[in-house]
């Protein structure tokens, strides 16, 4: 494999939880319920992943009830925001802190380990590895032995343009997050929806967290999602709540992360190539600020996206 | 609004308790659920900070510290901006106060070098959280996302120089040498490690309670953070107010690392704070962005805090039970379908 062949390599599998968080976001984004919560949704889908395929060595029940938690999670979080009237920022700052909590005091119950665990002999999900890859020159190498969980992000992307642009619920979603009221008049429970998005982003929140715990080894270690969940929270805003343009913007970080691995073996210090995705995120959220700036200059439409958040206290 | 009288303020300060009681609840739950002894461990989660004076005056000295980080998260939230990268300045203003005690030689008292240790903390801190502020203000970029990332970054840098400039060779872990005796905090209740840094703390908060109440900045600060459009037809920036509000609280989470480093571990420690800094933002939420609610926030989980090494140590449940029980109230604090009042209807609301 070729040095750029490897690059793209890492840079796709660096993104697929990444991507996968962001698709989620987006629908949340767009209904204009900015799930701050992401972090903690694939913190707790990462644990209970790890718990659940250690248990009964399937890593796929364990994707499945990793997906069940992380849901479950975002439940909570639309409970508390719709029915206790909670602040959607502070009770996402509250979700990712009671997940890290929860995972931190489990894993030092349930398995005595102060840090990380890490079982041995478990099954991972399984890799690509079809044969007629071989055959295809340069993306050949790219997608084989790569996560079967690219499939199904591919398969999610494709299916969340979709749902955005032509169906009903796209519909509902876009109008929600551009007018509220009007919504509400033509007999749209605004709630509803934005309840459904939250839902969204814990089922592939929950993906993205069984990713990162049984991919290449089952293991999970406190705070190990390292705020994946508000990269992906910037991928959003800086694809300014498309579902392309995010998707692209997740790769970008992807690729961050991937030169962070890669640069690894250079003599910058570790700790510095390790910064790499951080302040991509931050040069990104820059980035699209200012374009935004530029374009809100010369159109003040309803269609230029504004992101939602605001404290209101 | 609820009148301030005696029982209209009995009644806020329940409807502002009942997170936490709700998370303590959930909590003695969960102690139920994995502890052999639950009623140990609640007893030592609860009142472990008052078995002796010893205990006490170390929860005292971890009150001084997360009083002053719920301050720093105050100072932001009154503005309406949102600063959760406190441990990331604590950090960075830890182990900003430990190179210049260890390494500053000047020919003056040993004092001053401390005075100086805990400035130079300060401005890390500031420094720290210049450039989300910076973008915030000029730009509008999310400080949420912003604050965070930076606060990812924090523990890499500090662990680049404790690892490779300023280690002390002698040691096994990643940490400096010890800082010189003589520039210590005082010690006010030994041998526990409670020092003049409380002193400290309170001044600030009576500072920030007149600040908040007395001054016309302060005023402006809270008119941005409750009405920002409002306060732009009175004339005020608020990009301008915010920029400072965010300055000032990544300084005043810096002074806490620096009083951490000099007034408690005396060194600085990769992984020293058991979340002084990201509890910032929980006190100041649980205590209603108001300097006296976040002194009995602070008091509150400074007992905790403490209470629950003594839990580790009596009984079998983690420490990290703290975490869970502050993303309960983190998740809650903000409801108001808590408002309860005692027999008495609301007129005029």
């Amino acid at each position: 494999m070729s040095d750029i062949q490897y690059f793209v390599f890492a840079t796709i599998s660096m993104s697929i939880p990444i991507v996968l968080t962001t698709l989620g976001g987006v629908f949340a984004e767009r209904a204009r319920i900015t799930n701050i919560g992401m972090e903690g949704l694939m913190l707790i889908s990462s644990f209970v992943s790890m718990a659940i395929a250690a248990h009964l060595n399937n890593p796929w029940i364990g994707m499945f009830f990793g997906i069940i938690s992380s849901m479950l999670f975002a439940l909570i979080l639309a409970l508390v925001i719709f029915k206790f009237n909670c602040n959607s920022i502070i009770a996402g700052i509250g979700v990712n802190l009671l997940a890290s909590g929860i995972t931190w005091l489990l894993l030092e119950y349930i398995y005595n380990e102060p840090g990380a665990y890490a079982p041995s002999g478990i099954d991972t999900l399984p890799k690509i590895r079809w044969e007629f890859l071989k055959t295809l020159p340069f993306i050949g190498d790219i997608i084989y032995n790569q996560s079967v969980v690219l499939v199904i992000t591919v398969v999610l992307i494709i299916a969340g343009f979709i749902v955005m642009r032509y169906t009903q619920f796209g519909y509902w979603v876009r109008a929600v997050g551009q007018n509220e009221d009007a919504t509400r008049a033509v007999g749209i429970d605004p709630i509803k929806i934005k309840i459904a998005t939250l839902l969204i982003s814990g089922f592939t929140a929950g993906i993205a967290g069984a990713f990162l715990s049984t991919s290449s080894m089952v293991v999970f270690a406190i705070n190990m999602t390292a705020g994946r969940g508000f990269i992906a929270l910037g991928s959003t805003i800086f694809g300014a709540g498309t579902v392309i343009g995010s998707v692209l913007a997740a790769l970008l970080f992807g690729a961050a992360e991937a030169a962070s691995v890669r640069l690894q073996t250079l003599t910058i210090p570790v700790q510095f190539v390790l910064m790499l995705p951080y302040v991509a995120t931050i040069i990104a959220l820059t980035i699209s600020s200012v374009t935004k700036r530029l374009r809100t200059k010369q159109d003040n439409s309803y269609e230029t996206f504004v992101p939602s958040i605001t404290i209101q206290r | 609004m609820k009148a301030k009288t005696l029982l209209g303020k009995f009644e806020t300060f329940i409807s502002r308790s009942l997170p936490v009681l709700i998370g303590l609840v959930i909590s003695f739950v969960i102690m139920l659920i994995i502890s052999d002894q639950p009623f140990t461990a609640f007893v030592s989660f609860i009142g472990g900070s008052f078995f002796d004076l010893y205990s006490f005056g170390s929860m005292l000295s971890i009150l001084s510290i997360l009083l002053i980080s719920g301050l720093g998260g105050m100072v932001a939230l009154k503005a309406g901006a949102i600063n959760i990268g406190g441990e990331g300045q604590l950090y960075l203003g830890a182990m900003t106060a430990a190179v210049i005690a260890i390494y500053l030689k000047l020919p003056a008292p040993d004092f001053v070098v401390t005075i100086l240790a805990i400035l130079g903390g300060m401005l890390a801190g500031a420094l720290w959280i210049l450039i989300p502020a910076l973008l915030k203000s000029l730009l509008n970029v999310n400080e949420i996302v912003t604050t965070l990332m930076s606060d990812y970054m924090a523990p890499l840098l500090t662990a680049y120089f404790v690892n490779n400039v300023i280690r002390n060779p002698m040691s096994g872990n990643a940490e400096t040498v010890r800082i010189p005796q003589t520039m210590q905090l005082f010690k006010l209740l030994p041998p526990s490690k409670l020092n003049i840094s409380i002193i400290l703390s309170i001044l600030l908060l009576i500072c920030l309670q007149i600040f908040y109440l007395r001054t016309k900045s302060g005023l402006k600060q809270q008119m941005v953070g409750l009405h920002p459009s409002f306060a732009e037809a009175m004339g005020v920036k608020p990009q301008k107010v915010i920029f400072t509000s965010l300055l000032a609280s990544g300084a005043i989470f810096g002074l806490s690392g620096a009083l951490v480093t000099l007034g408690i571990e005396y060194r600085f420690l990769q992984g020293f704070s058991p979340g002084y800094g990201s509890l910032g933002l929980t006190i100041a939420l649980m205590g209603g962005i108001a300097p006296i609610g976040i002194l009995w926030s602070s008091i509150l989980y400074s007992v905790l805090l403490y209470g629950a090494t003594k839990m580790q140590v009596n009984a079998d449940v983690p420490f990290s039970l703290v975490f869970l029980l502050q993303g309960i109230i983190v998740l809650l604090v903000t409801s108001n379908k808590f408002n309860i009042s005692f027999g008495r209807r609301e007129k005029n609301e």
